[in-house]
């Protein structure tokens, strides 16, 4: 996997003396730098036009809004209430279905450097709500770890969740860039997750993400540093022969990680909001995922038609309990009629199925 | 934008021998689709009332900016010299263009073809904000951007779909789908939208079908569209060219949604079994995605009510219903 390195560096003013600003640009020696006053989102579809290109320069910036929300979630299926840690946007790993692709409106790699900010404004929530549990994970916008050869900032976050009591990080990332992990006193407070997808998949929609044994080797590495690991089956693709590809990718996870170590693992068939799918189509014509049964789900979403969604589950959740029983699946964003016909259970609310969360992350 | 500027003492009125007037540049020429015959009677009755305008090209020849269709004409009646407006040779291609553009959306509409050239032709010279603000309304077209997409590629596509555009078989918005085709899948389409006279919702409908299963199946647009059971409705001499339609775009749906499709089907099918009475409907949830079913009845009075509770009522244990309702 190539790592990223911009091609040219806007900072902002307002932020130039910062301690990870600093810490970036020396990393990028030899790299153009611009100091500009701020920079203006455009509208999505002129973003969308650049997007490939401008992926190349790097925004150092302050955070202006929050750092900390929750996740949108989606109406009519069950959420686990989970929290966003807002560190940056954008990912040069460009995989086809990347929902970021419609959403952004600023297309370049933005990295916000007033951790300062960050680390006050968590300070306050967590202590706020003493008895609630977070689970909060900083791979909504991003991937967690994409830039973290650049910024070392799991050597700020990992020790940060370390010392709280009541909450818990989870990276998620397609990368292998763990070498900061290492010798990180995280106090398995930090679930280091690896988005798994069968290897015709990775080829052909993950280009630019690590190989699946690059994944599970880098999950092995971190398995190795004591920490916990999660996999999420997110986005599952559906097409004929789906079924021994992904049970290949199970047999090559289980061969290599041990299931006690394995705090979760999440099943999330591909779905998309209807306007990614010009996008898609355009940017990526000879992509073949949009051509499979969609229709619209209750929350505008096109998902899978309903029995396919429960096919694949059925089968993944038998799959993966053939190897240990035991092992904790969740369904992101699906209905409690799916979570039923496919895992025998469903959790009564959002509430419930956080909390079955909250449970796995204990210790 | 430049004003065109052509004072009424420049423009000078010489005679001209047809042949000193290059047909083959055309570089102002908007007209498309045109029949010539109408307007060969009309001059070969009254004569030619408003003179076309040229400019002098070389020390022989002169290029036809206004009135191609009457010179056109003329040339067809055998005329061997005629009356034109001559303008400065100094006047630039961007005037002369515009002339042109003017003298036309005076006296009468463009067909959709016509209002692509035109579209094209500024371009040489404007932005696409400029021809959006400044020329679509002159052209009868809303000034938006999304409107300028749709009409610029039509000019580009092969003669036969631009027939089709003209005779109302493809609509514009199905032509700019098209365009973004390869020739071979457009050519394969555009013969399909021409046998089976669909809306224009319908239309975009089929060519997604056809697009979609073509990529899922590995399959390029034609094999999609000669499959057997698609061209044995063509020739289906019962049918008239509504069913045609309808029943192509039925046979698309199911093969891009098999499982949907067969849904309903079944879903239809145990419908029919329980034989509702007129009065009560049963709908499933959309695309059977929620839980939620829906019953409608139809009653005037409570005697009506009751009757109709009464048969729902006696519906509970029915197989087709338990089938619909739990799968
Ligand atoms: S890794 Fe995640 S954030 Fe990055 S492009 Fe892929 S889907 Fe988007």
């Amino acid at each position: 996997m190539e790592r990223y390195r911009p091609k040219k560096i806007l900072v902002e003013k307002s932020i130039r003396d910062l301690p990870l600003t600093q810490t970036v640009i020396k990393r990028l020696k030899g790299i153009p730098v611009d100091y500009i006053n701020r920079v203006k989102p455009l509208p999505v579809e002129r973003a969308q036009d650049s997007w490939l290109n401008s992926q190349k320069t790097l925004l150092l910036c302050k955070n202006k809004g929050r750092f900390f929300e929750p996740c949108p979630g989606t109406k009519n299926y069950l959420c686990c209430l989970y929290k966003i840690l807002n560190v940056a946007t954008n990912c040069h790993l460009n995989c086809t279905y990347c929902i970021l692709q419609a959403y952004l409106n600023n297309p370049f790699m933005v990295l916000y450097t007033n951790t300062n900010e960050m680390f006050k404004e968590l300070d306050e929530v967590l202590s706020q709500h003493p008895k609630t549990v977070y689970r909060i994970g900083t791979g909504e916008y991003t991937d967690s770890l994409v830039l973290d050869h650049l910024t070392s900032f799991t050597r700020l976050i990992v020790p940060y969740f370390a010392s709280r009591a009541n909450a818990f990080l989870e990276l998620k990332t397609k990368t292998d860039i763990i070498e900061n992990l290492e010798g990180l006193k995280h106090k398995g407070k930090t679930i280091v997750s690896w988005s798994l997808n069968a290897e015709p998949v990775i080829r052909n929609e993950e280009k630019s993400a690590c190989s699946l044994n690059d994944r599970v080797m880098a999950a092995y590495q971190c398995q190795k540093w004591g920490y916990k690991l999660g996999f999420h089956f997110d986005p599952l693709i559906y097409y004929p022969g789906w079924e021994s590809d992904y049970k290949k990718v199970l047999e090559k996870l289980f061969r290599t990680i041990e299931t006690s170590s394995i705090c979760w693992i999440s099943l999330g068939c591909f779905r998309f909001i209807p306007k990614l799918k010009p996008i898609i189509k355009k940017r990526y014509p000879e992509s073949g995922i949009l051509y499979q049964e969609f229709i619209r789900g209750l929350d505008g979403k096109m998902r899978y038609f309903k029995p396919i969604r429960i096919e694949m589950y059925a089968k993944m959740v038998e799959w993966i309990k053939s190897y240990d029983s035991k092992i904790f699946i969740y369904l992101c964003m699906e209905s409690e009629e799916v979570w039923k016909k496919s895992l025998g259970v469903a959790p009564l609310s959002n509430w419930d199925l956080k909390k079955w969360l909250d449970d796995q992350c204990r210790p | 934008m430049s004003k065109i500027k052509i004072p009424f003492m420049c423009l000078k009125a010489k005679r001209i021998f047809l042949k000193n007037l290059d047909f083959k540049d055309k570089t102002f020429l908007l007209s498309y689709g045109y029949d010539i015959n109408p307007l060969k009677q009309s001059i070969g009755r009254v004569g030619l009332l408003n003179p076309p305008v040229v400019r002098k090209k070389s020390s022989a020849t002169y290029q036809i900016v206004c009135g191609y269709k009457r010179v056109l004409a003329l040339k067809k009646l055998g005329v061997s010299s005629i009356r034109c407006t001559v303008l400065p040779s100094e006047k630039n291609d961007e005037e002369c263009l515009l002339l042109n553009i003017y003298d036309n959306v005076s006296h009468r509409e463009f067909n959709p073809i016509e209002k692509s050239i035109a579209i094209n032709k500024l371009k040489n010279y404007y932005t696409e904000e400029e021809i959006v603000h400044n020329f679509l309304p002159a052209l009868k077209l809303q000034p938006h951007i999304t409107q300028l997409k749709v009409f610029k590629p039509l000019c580009k596509l092969e003669k036969g779909i631009q027939t089709a555009i003209l005779a109302g078989r493809i609509s514009e918005h199905t032509a700019i789908r098209l365009s973004q085709m390869d020739r071979a899948s457009r050519r394969a389409l555009g013969k399909l939208f021409v046998i089976l006279r669909l809306s224009v919702s319908k239309q975009i409908e089929v060519l997604e079908y056809v697009s979609e299963i073509a990529m899922r199946e590995n399959l390029s647009v034609e094999n999609v569209i000669s499959m057997q059971k698609i061209s044995s409705v063509f020739k289906n001499e019962k049918l008239n060219q509504h069913q045609k339609g309808e029943t192509v775009r039925k046979y698309l749906r199911e093969l891009r949604y098999p499982q949907l499709t067969e849904k309903e089907k079944e879903f239809n099918h145990n419908i029919r079994k329980l034989k509702l009475s007129p009065g009560v409907s049963l709908k499933a949830p959309p695309f059977f995605e929620g839980d939620h079913y829906h019953i409608s009845l139809c009653f005037k009075d409570r005697n009506g009510l009751n009757k109709r509770l009464q048969e729902l009522e006696s519906l509970l244990n029915d197989r087709s219903l338990i089938n619909i309702i739990e799968g």
